[in-house]
């Protein structure tokens, strides 16, 4: 992989790769700053404009606009105490107390610092892991892969903040959808209804349009009023103490990346975790942790490290089986399917330079929105005053229009709509929209290798091989885990009250 | 009195429960079409469709009859990253809630309220499905500009100035991100 090192940085600094950087971080910084909208809706949105367009260069868009999220979503938390995404929440509570103090400079020069110095650390265990990974992953067979589809949604299902059983249910719906149109195994066209539209099945770009950008926007348009009810008027300074601040607390700084980088491998977990876990030890390891919450620095240091790096834990099970390890992640394999690239050991073999030009902008735009954020934030925090019934109609528009371009078919628009009102009524009643995502894109690889494994080895291929069944069990373990942690917990009430 | 409504719990009909039975639906048509299709081919959908039958059934009931939550415990366990108390709420607090007049789900919602957005939201349907026959028949940038200044001005009570204000710039931009910068054939 490492030979392509020095190609995949001479296409990532060739006209018009830059552009698209800029393009891409600037999108999703703003994605970032607005309170409801976030990576999956900016790369939802972004995938159709992607069609067509050369690997590379849509990879730079894709992961440009995905690594600028967690930092701008953080400008908007220091400024006016308003998260604009879920995993910059914990950055709220030292953030906003120092702005108040008139320290948003150093605020930000911290939040800044240390989430750039965290996304490389991410992409340098990436960088480190995929090579080792692939030795694993070359060890993997038919049964092996359906197994890892099964429990990558298992492990979203178990791991979800909502009902464990809504979450299997909202599983066994999207792996439901993907069974719509023809089988390339059996050679059948199923649930079509005589709609030639749907033989090519659910497509993915209007199913994510629809998913994230039509649900969300109807969601804002429910809500009315404007996205951030605060303002703020003065000046940012003392950002260059903020960039010191990371250096003098760098131990802390490590300790929340490392958090960031392994909460990330893990399936479905996600950035809104990781950000709380990494305050919660900042808080712990301290030796005043009563400063915490009045605008303590390293309060800001922690989550915003975690944040970044954890995107390069997460891309480790994406790129590596094919497992989305976050949403963002869930919607970014289905641009690399959609784009005619497998993520897994193959496309490490066939497509080194695809991989490093994704770490390398991984990298770069990180830089790229510290600086954008440090002289842009006072400007930038604006754009959350706009009322949402004026964003609300440009959302709508972005998406079914989005979905209409990809192949200029009506049935595409339909689709997104169907899926929009779908999500909202899930997003409302509790089930979980990751479940979803992940098994409409894994959908597809779990039944073809379910049925090569049946023909190869019959149902036992499934547990006669080592791997497979560690799988299996471990699958089954996880998906009873709360059941059991709560007749653990019954129990052991009832004995303390006997 | 009492005595009978222990027994027989009053049925809750809310917005969650209309979502449930439209996802048993989903789930039974999966199930049942399957079997025109050869062994093979049904053998996943299948499966997935009586999986996810029972599974909405069991939900349905507990949504439809909250105080049998406790009972149906594994209904509504909580992933591990879940606050149990807010999750799992107890069989008091969904009778309190459910008499309350608090029929819309999880989230907490007045029945008369959960009318009235879903009122809205079916609004907003039926605009955009009338965007989608316009795109169909004229050229997209009409469709679009007479979306954003009707639902920007009926849905949202934005001005007319700000309607046309507001469509005339995501025209001017959908012609400089479609037409000019990705030659777009629409």
């Amino acid at each position: 992989m490492y030979e392509a090192a020095i190609p995949a940085l001479q296409a990532m600094l060739t006209w018009p790769a830059p552009l698209y950087l800029l393009l891409g971080t600037l999108l999703g910084m703003l994605f970032g700053i607005l309170p409801g909208l976030g990576g999956p809706q900016v790369l939802a949105l972004l995938l159709p404009i992607t069609y067509g367009m050369p690997v590379n260069l849509a990879i730079v868009l894709l992961v440009g606009a995905m690594s600028s999220i967690a930092f701008g979503g953080s400008i908007p938390a220091i400024l006016i105490n308003t998260p604009g995404t879920g995993q910059s929440a914990a950055t709220c509570f030292d953030g906003f107390p120092m702005a108040k103090q008139g320290k948003a400079g150093v605020a930000i020069g911290a939040a800044a610092t240390s989430s750039c110095l965290g996304a490389i650390f991410g992409a340098i265990i990436l960088t480190v892991l995929l090579p080792i990974g692939r030795r694993i992953v070359l060890l993997f067979s038919y049964p092996e892969f359906f197994m890892l589809a099964v429990m990558g949604l298992s492990v979203i299902a178990v791991v979800s903040k909502g009902s464990l059983w809504k979450g299997v249910v909202a599983a066994c719906l999207g792996l439901g959808l993907s069974t719509i149109g023809y089988d390339p195994v059996t050679g059948s066209v199923r649930y079509t209804f005589g709609t030639d539209y749907l033989w090519d099945g659910i497509r993915l770009v209007p199913a994510f349009i629809g998913l994230f950008c039509i649900s969300e926007a109807l969601d804002l348009f429910l809500r009315r009023g404007k996205i951030a009810e605060k303002s703020y008027n003065q000046k940012i300074g003392g950002v260059m103490q903020g960039v010191k601040a990371v250096f003098k607390n760098f131990g802390l700084f490590l300790r929340c990346s490392v958090i960031g980088c392994i909460v990330g491998i893990i399936p479905g977990v996600g950035g809104a975790v990781t950000n709380f876990l990494a305050y919660g030890h900042a808080v712990q390891s301290s030796k005043n942790p009563e400063s915490f919450g009045t605008g303590d620095v390293r309060g800001v240091i922690a989550p915003e490290a975690a944040n970044d790096s954890k995107d390069g834990g997460a891309l480790v099970p994406t790129l590596l089986f094919g497992i989305p390890g976050s949403l963002e992640m869930a919607v970014f394999l289905g641009a690399l399917i959609v784009m005619g690239l497998e993520p897994g050991p193959r496309m490490m073999m066939e497509n080194p330079q695809i991989i490093l030009v994704l770490i390398y902008t991984l990298v770069l735009g990180n830089i790229l929105v510290a600086v954008l954020g440090i002289f842009g934030a006072r400007v930038l925090v604006k754009i959350t005053y706009v009322p949402v019934t004026l964003l609300a109609p440009i959302i709508f528009m972005l998406g079914l229009m989005g979905a209409y371009l990809t192949n200029g078919m009506l049935g595409d628009v339909v689709l997104s709509l169907v899926f929009g009102v779908l999500a909202f009524a899930m997003k409302r009643f509790g089930f979980s929209r990751i479940a979803v995502v992940i098994a409409l894109v894994l959908g597809k690889l779990a039944q073809k290798t379910f049925h090569q494994t049946l023909m190869l080895w019959g149902i036992k291929g499934f547990f006669i091989r080592p791997l497979s069944l560690i799988l299996f069990i471990l699958t089954a373990g996880m998906l009873l885990l709360p059941y059991l942690r709560e007749a653990w917990l019954r129990r052991n009430g009832n004995t303390s009250q006997v | 009195m009492t005595h009978k409504r222990n027994r027989f719990p009053r049925v809750i009909i809310s917005d969650a429960v209309v979502f449930d039975w439209v996802l048993l639906i989903g789930f039974v048509v999966l199930a049942v079409f399957a079997v025109n299709y050869n062994a093979r081919a049904r053998s996943i959908p299948m499966a997935l469709g009586i999986l996810g039958t029972v599974m909405v059934s069991f939900q349905l009931i507990v949504d439809m009859f909250p105080p049998l939550r406790r009972k149906l415990g594994f209904v509504v366990e909580s992933g591990l990253m879940a606050d149990q108390k807010e999750e799992s709420p107890t069989e008091t607090d969904n009778v309190n809630s459910a008499e309350a007049g608090n029929y819309g789900g999880n989230h907490g919602k007045g029945r008369t309220e959960a009318i009235q957005e879903w009122v809205k939201i079916l609004r907003l349907i039926i605009w955009i499905a009338a965007f989608i026959v316009l795109l169909g028949v004229t050229h997209y940038l009409i469709a679009v500009g007479l979306f954003v200044v009707l639902v920007t001005r009926i849905e949202a009570g934005e001005s007319w100035i700000r309607s046309i204000v507001l469509a005339v710039s995501v025209n001017i931009g959908f012609f400089i991100l479609f037409n000019l910068i990705l030659n777009a054939q629409l």
